[in-house]
Formats: structure tokens, C-alpha cells, sequence
């Protein structure tokens, strides 16, 4: 509903300025044929009453027009319009108007209308018309009976009017008005029913803008509120004990991303932290990375038919083995996830982490007062769509110490570009940043990166998703 | 990007010039979907002026890997740039895909 109203009122300005130029467009041309029109009967030497009736209808007309322009929904009203103001401004005894549907906007079953003709009888007029090869465009017959091919038929119309519907690329259809009486439509008539055409020609034009216009704001909305959806999916209270401290940031290069993290509690002061980045950008890459949060939370369930304590939940290489296989059926051919899984435990003081192919995390040894890039090898999720996965994914142990520092990151921070435009800011300048502020608190060192990388690409848009979380150890607080 | 194809007898060398991205991507695939490629015992992929490959581009030869792996053609990479080759390592494909330092070995392989 929000959208909706959103989208309406943003919509307006536009719309009701179109419409507005394409009325002052219509009006100007109209007012001018009424002014300089000389009266409909040149013959007449003072203007009758019924001379001036035509220009009182002309008005009404007008005012009709004018009235579609501001109102009119849909295609149909304003060539119903067209056909109702035509047939009253030049007072024909009938009329129908036959559109291209494709071009014209309307549907099939709308495609001809009429008045005070049948069917039948129009069609066969058209027919004949056809037959008789009469010029394209605009033009006008004084006397049917006497035009090759209708000699002698004795028509109830003598005169007929054909004006086509122009657009600016496409022909929308044509007009066909028609008089009992011989000689009955001249060039006046012709004029002002083309300022009529060219007007309802303006507004179904328009009413396509409007159409696209809202389309594309709906999509606009749309997205937006995928945006929304997925920034719900990333979470905001990053866990929080006395033995850690974490400090996470989340930039997609579009309304959405592909990439994600997560956290999870587990029994026993144990932490499981996922990161993860799905290949391509956008909408596609947004649908997978909500599924990885949901393969997430479901393998990390307790098993309850687990022997040990340990085995209850499963290790970083089998999760990943089983998350290959769930995505196998889901992610096109061409597409893959890279993800790293660790499981921290600080009852044992150590964590345990296997990387898919994603980015080597980043590591500060506090006792050793060295920064390091985890090397270890493993593939990305979705390339082998078989059992033989598990071969390529290995489970690495490593201890930790208080004051160390972890972080974790995708592809999106490391090959930010900057400089000419192609350099990378790259691991080696991530590691240097490391080395300077490894002793602050975990949100500063995630700011100190982040202000270093956007002075690295200051003026270049990011190009890709960009995630960063930096863990850092301390030595847990006896709880008060 | 361009893709330049040198056939032998038995083997394709495909020359790729630029960077592999997503648009690029669409030019590669079109060129490994052919399906008289597999005719081929070996397709080899120079990659001396590959300059950048980003996740779209590895995701072309990713498809294609089972379907040369089942029609028995062999796919070897060469004269790749280091930051290309970390790209293909840190994703773990290095394990995967034949890679080679130069053209005589990519011929041996």
C-alpha cells in the first residue's frame, strides 16, 4: 500500500505537466482554426443561425477534448472521444474509426469503432475503398457515386472524409466520416478534424509515457522495497559477549546484493560466523544470497541424534559439503557461491573454519605481533555439482589468543578500484591497514579500513558488493 | 574484450584480449558453446592478455568444465597473469583446471 501511494503522488508532477503541454498544444491549434475560420457557408452573406451553430458545436467539441486530455484513462475513451467530437464538429451522418491495435493501444476487440454505421456496411465500404486504391493519408470524396468503382451503386453516404491517425512513428489508424448529401465536406472540415486527430494522437501518446512512467517507478519501488527485505536479512544486533568483540559493514553496489554474512549462538560459548559472496550482482545474486541465510540456518540446527556433543552440529567442511548439494539444484549453471564458515569456540580457545573459495581472512597473532593471511585452500560453492565436492573443502584448526584480530571480507573491498581506475586496492594494502591498528577496539579498525578505502576510491563507483567484519579476541570478564 | 580463435588439426587456442567481465562474458560463452569445439582433443586458453576476470567470466569456463570434461577435451590455461591465476586460485579452481606457465607446456599438457 505504501508503495502504491508512493508511487502515485511521485508520478503526478509529470503526468499532470504532459498533459498540460499536450492540451496547450491541442488548444492553441484549435482556438486559431476557430478564429480565422471563415464562416462554414462563404456564400452567405450575413452569418445565419445555423452557421453558427457548427462553431457553438465546435466548442462543445473542443471542451470535449480538452476534457479527455485531462481525464481520459484509457485509449479507448479518447478515441471514443475523437470519434463522438468528429462526427458532432462536422455534423456526419456516420462514422467509424478502424486502429492498428499494436499501435494504437487498444485491444483487438476495440480496434473499430462506429457510429450510426453497421458493421457489415462499414466494412464494405472499406473494402471497396481498399479495392479502388484510394490515396493513403487525408482526403476527402465529394460524391461517392461518381468514384471509379462505386459507379452507379447508389450509396446512402455521398460524402466521405478519410483522415489517418499519425503518431510520430506509427500510423494509429484511420477516419472515416460520412454525409448522405453530396459535396458536403471541405478543407475547413479537413483542418480542424487533423487538429482533432493530432490531439487524440498527443494523448493516447502521453497516456503510453504515463503507462512506462509508473512502470518503471513501480520497478523503482519494487526494488526498493527489496532492498528493504534484504537488509532485514543481514543482521543488525551483531552478537555480543564479554570474549569478543565484532564490528560489521555492508555496502551493495545496487538496490541489492549478493553479499552476506551471519551469526549464530551456539551451545557452550560457541559462535558461528558466515560470510559469504554470490557471484554476479543485482536481483539474481540477492534471491541466492537469502537462500545461502536460509541453508545457513537450517544445517546449523542440533542434530539430536548426534553421539557427542561435538558432532551435534556440523563442522565447517560437512556444512559446506551439505550446502553444495543443497544449491546444486538451485543456482544456474553459471553461477557460484563463495563462503567461509567459522566456528568459534572459546571454552577450547580456538576456532575451526573451511573456506569455499572465498577470500583468505586476514589475521592479527598478537603473541607473535604478526599479520598474516590465512592460506588454505578449498572450492567455491556450486562448481562441482557432485559428492566429489567434499575432496575440495578441508577444515582448518587454529588457536587463538586474546588480542587477536580477525577479518573477513569480500572480493568487493579487495578489488575496489581506484588510482587510474584500474589499480585494486588490493590484500597487501588491506594487510598494511592491519598492521596499524590491530591494538583498537573491532569499530575502529573497521573504520580506519573503510576510511583508507574510500580515500583509495574516492570519485569511482563501487563496482561490487563490499562487506567487512572485524573480530577481535579479548581476554573474557568474569561475568558480574 | 576480444576472442581470437587459432585452430590446429587437434587442438583450439582461443586468444583472449581485455578483461573477462559480465559483458565480456557473453562473447566467450558464445565462442565455447559451440558444440564442434568438443571435436577438438584439446582447447587451449592463452591467457598472456587477459588482463581481468571477474566472477561472470570464471562462471563461462565453470559451465562449460563437465560438458569438455564428458566430451574427453582437455581445457589447459596458459601465460596467465598472476593477479588472473590468484583470482582462479583463491576461488580453488587452480585444483580444478589445468593451468600452465607457457604455450610448450599448454601443447605437452
Amino acid at each position: 500500500m505504501v508503495a502504491n501511494i508512493v508511487s502515485t503522488g511521485v508520478a503526478a508532477v509529470p503526468v499532470s505537466s504532459w498533459l498540460l503541454l499536450a492540451a496547450m498544444t491541442g488548444i492553441m491549434g484549435i482556438l486559431w482554426q476557430l478564429f480565422t475560420r471563415p464562416p462554414a457557408q462563404p456564400a452567405a452573406v450575413t452569418e445565419s443561425p445555423k452557421a453558427a451553430a457548427p462553431r457553438h458545436l465546435e466548442i462543445q467539441s473542443l471542451q470535449r477534448l480538452v476534457q479527455i486530455v485531462q481525464h481520459g484513462q484509457t485509449s479507448c475513451e479518447v478515441y471514443s472521444t475523437l470519434l463522438e467530437s468528429a462526427v458532432q464538429t462536422v455534423q456526419a451522418d456516420a462514422a467509424w474509426l478502424v486502429l492498428l491495435p499494436d499501435h494504437a493501444k487498444v485491444d483487438a476487440a476495440d480496434a473499430i469503432q462506429y457510429y450510426n454505421i453497421l458493421p457489415a456496411q462499414a466494412e464494405e465500404l472499406s473494402r471497396h475503398l481498399l479495392a479502388h486504391t484510394l490515396p493513403a493519408g487525408e482526403h476527402i470524396t465529394n460524391d461517392l457515386n461518381l468514384r471509379p468503382g462505386f459507379e452507379g451503386s447508389n450509396q446512402r453516404f455521398r460524402s466521405l472524409l478519410q483522415l489517418p491517425l499519425r503518431g510520430l512513428h506509427f500510423e494509429y489508424g484511420i477516419l472515416y466520416l460520412l454525409k448522405a448529401e453530396p459535396h458536403t465536406f471541405d478543407g475547413e472540415d479537413l483542418s480542424i478534424l487533423q487538429t482533432f486527430t493530432s490531439q487524440a494522437v498527443l494523448s493516447i501518446e502521453n497516456l503510453e509515457l504515463v503507462r512506462t512512467s509508473l512502470a518503471n517507478q513501480r520497478t523503482q519501488e519494487e526494488l526498493k522495497i527489496a532492498s528493504q527485505v534484504q537488509d532485514s536479512l543481514i543482521p543488525k544486533n551483531l552478537p555480543t559477549d564479554n570474549w569478543f568483540e565484532i564490528s560489521s559493514h555492508s555496502l551493495a553496489a545496487k538496490e541489492v546484493g549478493g553479499d552476506f554474512y551471519d551469526f549464530l549462538h551456539l551451545p557452550g560459548r560457541r559462535l558461528a560466523v558466515i560470510i559469504g559472496d554470490v557471484s554476479g550482482k543485482g536481483v539474481t545474486a540477492a534471491f541466492h544470497m537469502a537462500q545461502m541465510k536460509g541453508i545457513f540456518h537450517s544445517l546449523m540446527q542440533e542434530n539430536p541424534l548426534a553421539k557427542t556433543e561435538r558432532d551435534k552440529f556440523p563442522v565447517p567442511s560437512r556444512f559446506m559439503a551439505q550446502a553444495n548439494t543443497a544449491l546444486t539444484h538451485c543456482l544456474e549453471r553459471s553461477s557460484f557461491i563463495t563462503s567461509s564458515l567459522y566456528i568459534i569456540d572459546y571454552e577450547q580457545g580456538g576456532f575451526v573454519f573451511a573456506r569455499a573459495g572465498h577470500c583468505h581472512t586476514l589475521y592479527y597473532h598478537a603473541l607473535r605481533e604478526e599479520v598474516f593471511y590465512f592460506e588454505s585452500t578449498g572450492l567455491g560453492l556450486g562448481i562441482i555439482r557432485n559428492e566429489s565436492y567434499e575432496k575440495h573443502i578441508k577444515n582448518q584448526f587454529y588457536d587463538y589468543s586474546p588480542g587477536d584480530v580477525m577479518v573477513i571480507y569480500t572480493d568487493g573491498i579487495v578489488e575496489a578500484r581506484g588510482g587510474n581506475g584500474t589499480d585494486e586496492y588490493g590484500e597487501d594494502r588491506l594487510k598494511l591497514r592491519l598492521e596499524e591498528s590491530y591494538f583498537q577496539e573491532a569499530e575502529d579498525i573497521k573504520s580506519f579500513i573503510l576510511a583508507d578505502l574510500n580515500g583509495f576510491t574516492h570519485g569511482f563507483p563501487i563496482h561490487d558488493d563490499q562487506t567487512l567484519l572485524v573480530i577481535k579476541f579479548k581476554s573474557a570478564q568474569p561475568p558480574l | 574484450m576480444k576472442v581470437t580463435a587459432q585452430p590446429t588439426a587437434d587442438t583450439l587456442t582461443l586468444l583472449l584480449d581485455g578483461e573477462l567481465d559480465a559483458s565480456s562474458a557473453i562473447v566467450l560463452d558464445t565462442e565455447l558453446a559451440k558444440p564442434d569445439i568438443l571435436d577438438y582433443r584439446k582447447v587451449l586458453i592463452d591467457c598472456s592478455k587477459l588482463s581481468y576476470i571477474s566472477s561472470a567470466g570464471l562462471g563461462v569456463f565453470i559451465s562449460h568444465l563437465q560438458r569438455f570434461q564428458d566430451a574427453n577435451v582437455k581445457l589447459v590455461f596458459f601465460n596467465m597473469q598472476e593477479k588472473v591465476f590468484n583470482v582462479f586460485e583463491i576461488l580453488g579452481l587452480d585444483a580444478l583446471m589445468t593451468i600452465v606457465p607457457s604455450a610448450t607446456e599448454a601443447e605437452a599438457a
